[in-house]
């Protein structure tokens, strides 16, 4: 019996250390939705904040993208916080799915802001998030919101509708 | 020169083929272990649609897939789209993909996979299905008490409850396994959510609703001459504009064509299956009842478990961001042969329907709107007359979630009539159930406050009040919950909360006689309606605890108090005897003499108590396993529990009668005066017999699964459920049954032939241990099947 739990303790870890490459699509995602959308003047000028809330894989991802990468002439800057009270003025958040509790509150306070908020749960664009990443059949795709992105100045190709699930 | 000239030009070709080639590489061509070789740094520089491609090539990694098992969403616990882990009751949901791995044949056996539900199996494919319990009371009464009616089922939202006599008539749900996108189970009292009858809880079978173009047919037939299928296909007229036409069907066999019989001690016959020559000859003989046989069961048809077959349609209709409609619609015909609801001398009964549905869902600004009606014709208890109803269900509502930075708000109104009509089903006014057309209405106004603070505590309140006019008065229902997230990964909650039964057709409107002449006395039974019925309510206690300690774990924890009372049973009022007709003249006349025992259905006094756990586990055991475990220990108790059966109560009234008899009979031998000619005794049992601390073990103290889910290769899927139950007893009116635990081990196997076919072998109960899961029906032994999914 100790055997098995100790096997079974074993397994758990093991599984937990697996690398995630979806973790590595997910960035590559962004930056790709960087390129396929147009933010204000204002949010043009400085670092390109993406902000993360919550622990998760996706901030080395994006932080190794962006060492190599920039939006425009834009530095990418990588920001990880841990609530959504500490996020600051950010090109897009993204709310992870240990945080995504969090979802509707973040995209309240950021109801003003030409701030993208991508989330990575069910039914992330009905609690107020503009791109939403979904496994459909065992892939990865994003849903979109365009009512959303229209709602708080951000401009996007149509690109995004065409190969995105439009989320009215 | 010509050289430098020759070198650029050199540089130059080579450089615009390779540009050329860079620009028109085909992506949809490269494998899998291609795509994944790519840099960070190639990939950021592609276009979005071939970025797009090569993420679609690379698909999810096999573990992904598993902990994508583990960060489900739900809606049906707040009404909202959130995160399962933070759902603040406790919340289970079933997604398509893993009902389809787990072989189950049926929504019911998928509800195995499913904590602190019990699932047991009648006949093939017809299934008693309890959250957490509270049923089988009071104790002593008819079959038809074991039934389910504290669960909510709702089809997309729109409730699909008999309200006849309560409970689920699981194979009249107009839905089959391949059309559902995900179930979604909500344990404990969530009235003041989904309004009467979410007392134990609530299970949600949402559909899918594609936006693009799909197509899929999914089939299975193995032994017990079973066969299950169905076929959908949607697609996109504009990017505004979906629809989606499906259709089903099932037809089962049980393995006996023999019927199983209530005991009878005045003919030393114990109770046990016969065939149907035996039975005929039996209720003849023994005067069980004045049943046709023939009518019971038509040419010989007792073998046949369950058959149905529907269609149903949707279309969405998306104008612009404010406005989303969607209209489906569905035609349903059904038969099971499954445990009674009437009082007949066998358990087995056929119930048939058949019947449309219309749902109409419509988001207008934010504003939720439902409209709903169904029309079907239910037989409920074939062969016996006055059990056919046209049964009509109106449902409207809506609701609208106001968000004011951490506080949600959401008001809302519903309203729901349900009509229930036997009059073009009888030969005469008199001899049907209710004779009449009879209506159950309830409206409500309802709100739910869900405030979070400091991202950590979350605190709820759900309050609804319901007007219904049968009994004419207002009912309260609320939730209170508390919840403390300490980090990401462990989250504490607690609940309080109150739902509550509504009344059933039967309760209320009961009008029938019940003719039994030649079978001895009582000639005739009456059962009679109340207009101002008791409503099982049930208030909850429960402590929950959820952890996710690593990506690969997934715990969840309940504790549940909860006490109910309020219950009803159909019980004898009075029993009057025709007797002797006195003359002065002409003596004593001596005609047939008459009994009819007046029944109604009588509030009781008994409450239940229950205490209770369930912990689930789902773990990631490396990228090619999944563990999915539950367990359920519950212990109910009674207090001030009558438990004792209509009968009892008739045969106490019997004894008045004749004691007052004899002493009429007496002062007319010793006075002269005659006898009454008629004597009506309305003795009740005392209240001192009434008991404390009694045990309600109708459902097992213990019961659990264990499934594990391998994937060795892409192309290959194992599953394998062990389900385990412990010993019940079940106490009707025929008596105290105790009836064995039981091990079933289901195991199926999947093979991916092309990415649009699966194939795949299904053995549900492959040990065959060939048992009775419920009480008085079938031996339920080993299915096996064979079969495919193909979606193009």
């Amino acid at each position: 019996m100790k055997r098995v739990f100790i096997l079974f303790l074993f397994m758990v870890v093991m599984g937990s250390f697996i690398h995630a490459q979806q973790e590595l699509f997910k960035s590559l995602f962004i930056y790709s939705f960087t390129n396929n959308i147009n933010w204000p003047s204002e949010f043009k000028n400085g670092d390109f904040v993406i902000t993360v809330v919550g622990q998760d894989g996706i901030v080395s991802e994006l932080k190794k993208l962006a060492q190599s990468k920039k939006v425009g002439p834009q530095t990418i800057k990588v920001v990880q916080v841990n609530s959504a009270s500490e996020i600051g003025k950010s090109n897009i958040v993204y709310v992870s799915t240990s945080k995504s509790s969090t979802l509707s509150g973040v995209s309240e306070n950021l109801k003003n802001s030409p701030t993208l908020v991508i989330s990575d749960q069910n039914g992330g664009c009905k609690n107020g998030a503009g791109i939403n990443f979904v496994l459909v059949d065992g892939k990865m795709k994003f849903e979109i919101a365009p009512q959303k992105l229209t709602s708080i100045g951000l401009q996007y190709s149509p690109k995004l509708t065409g190969l995105g699930i439009v989320v009215e | 020169m010509r050289y430098i000239i020759f070198i650029f030009l050199s540089l130059f070709m080579t450089f615009a083929s390779y540009a050329q080639e860079k620009k028109t590489r085909d992506f949809s061509t490269m494998t899998r272990e291609e795509v994944l070789q790519l840099s960070m740094e190639e990939m950021t520089d592609l276009p979005i649609e071939d970025l797009m491609k090569l993420i679609e090539i690379a698909g999810v990694s096999s573990i992904e897939e598993l902990y994508a098992l583990l960060n489900k969403g739900v809606t049906s616990a707040s009404k909202n789209e959130e995160s399962l882990f933070d759902s603040p009751l406790s919340t289970t949901v079933l997604n398509h993909e893993e009902i389809l791995a787990s072989g189950a044949t049926s929504i019911e056996e998928a509800l195995r996979l499913v904590p602190g539900i019990i699932v047991r199996e009648k006949t093939n494919g017809n299934y008693d299905v309890q959250i957490r319990g509270n049923q089988n009371m009071p104790m002593g009464n008819m079959l038809l008490y074991s039934e389910n009616t504290t669960t909510l089922v709702m089809v997309d939202g729109r409730p699909v409850f008999n309200y006849g006599m309560g409970g689920i008539l699981w194979e009249t749900l107009p839905v089959s396994l391949g059309e559902i996108d995900r179930i979604e189970v909500v344990r404990g009292p969530s009235s003041a959510l989904y309004g009467p009858n979410a007392v134990d809880g609530v299970i949600n079978l949402i559909t899918k609703n594609p936006t693009e173009k799909t197509s899929s047919v999914n089939f299975q037939g193995g032994t017990q001459n079973t066969f299950i299928g169905d076929m959908s296909m949607s697609d996109k007229i504009s990017d505004k504009l979906y629809f989606g036409v499906s259709t089903y069907f099932e037809y089962r066999e049980r393995n006996t064509d023999k019927i199983y019989a209530f005991a009878d001690d005045d003919n030393n016959f114990d109770g046990g299956f016969l065939d149907l020559e035996t039975y005929e000859k039996y209720n003849s003989d023994y005067l069980w009842s004045n049943d046709v046989p023939d009518d019971l069961f038509v040419n010989g048809d007792s073998r046949r478990a369950k058959q149905k077959i529907g269609a149903n349609g949707y279309i969405t209709y998306n104008p612009n961001g404010n406005l989303k409609f969607r209209l489906a619609g569905g035609y349903l015909g059904s038969e099971a042969n499954t445990s009674t609801v009437g009082d007949n001398p066998t358990p087995y009964n056929i119930r048939q329907s058949k019947g449309g549905y219309t749902n109409f869902d419509a988001n207008v600004y934010g504003i939720n709107i439902k409209a709903a009606l169904s029309d079907v014709v239910q037989d409920f208890n074939r062969g016996h007359k006055g059990w056919t109803q046209a049964t009509e269900q109106y449902n409207l509502s809506a609701d609208y979630l106001i968000r004011m930075g951490a506080l949600q708000i959401r008001p809302g109104i519903s309203y729901q009539s349900v009509y229930y009509d036997d009059r073009d089903y009888i030969d005469s006014i008199g001899s049907g159930y209710f004779n009449d057309r009879v209506a159950l209405r309830n409206y409500a106004g309802s709100v739910r406050f869900d405030y979070t603070l400091f991202e950590k505590i979350r605190l709820v309140a759900a309050l609804r009040a319901e007007k219904y006019n049968v009994p004419d008065k207002w009912i309260p229902s609320w939730q209170f919950v508390g919840s403390y997230k300490l980090n990401d990964n462990f989250l504490f909650r607690a609940v309080y909360s109150r739902a509550n039964q509504s009344t059933f057709m039967i309760n209320a409107f009961s009008n029938y006689t019940w003719n039994r002449d030649g079978l001895g006395s009582p000639e005739f039974v009456h059962f009679a309606g109340n207009k101002n019925p008791d409503m099982m309510t049930m208030d909850m206690f429960e402590f929950g605890f959820r952890a996710r300690p690593t990506k690969a774990v997934y715990i969840d924890f309940e504790a549940f108090y909860n006490k109910a009372n309020g219950f009803s049973a159909l019980m004898p009022d009075s029993m009057v005897t025709t007797t002797f007709v006195g003359n002065p003249a002409l003596g004593l006349v001596n005609p047939p003499i008459s009994t009819t025992l007046y029944t109604s259905y009588q509030g009781q006094d008994v409450e239940s108590q229950q205490i209770g756990a369930s912990l689930a586990a789902d773990v990631v055991l490396g990228s090619k396993l999944l563990l999915k475990a539950h367990a359920t220990y519950q212990q109910t108790v009674l207090d001030r529990s009558m438990g004792v059966s209509r009968d009892a109560v008739a045969q106490n009234q019997i004894a008045q009668y004749y004691t007052t008899l004899q002493t009429d009979m007496y002062n007319l031998v010793t006075t002269g005066v005659f006898p009454k000619p008629t004597y009506s005794s309305d003795v009740q049992l005392p209240i001192t017999m009434e008991k404390d601390d009694v045990k309600n073990e109708s459902l097992p103290s213990f019961w659990g699964s264990l499934a594990l889910i391998y994937r060795p290769m892409s192309k290959l899927e194992v599953m394998t459920q062990g389900y385990y139950y412990s010993n019940y007893v079940f106490n009707t009116q025929y008596g105290e049954n105790k009836m064995d635990g039981k091990f079933l081990l289901n195991a199926k196997i999947t093979y991916k032939a092309t990415d649009n076919l699966s194939l795949f072998v299904n053995g549900r109960n492959i040990i065959n241990t060939e048992t009775q899961e419920f009480s008085y029906m079938d031996n339920i032994g080993g299915l096996y099947l064979a079969g495919l999914n193909y979606k193009f």
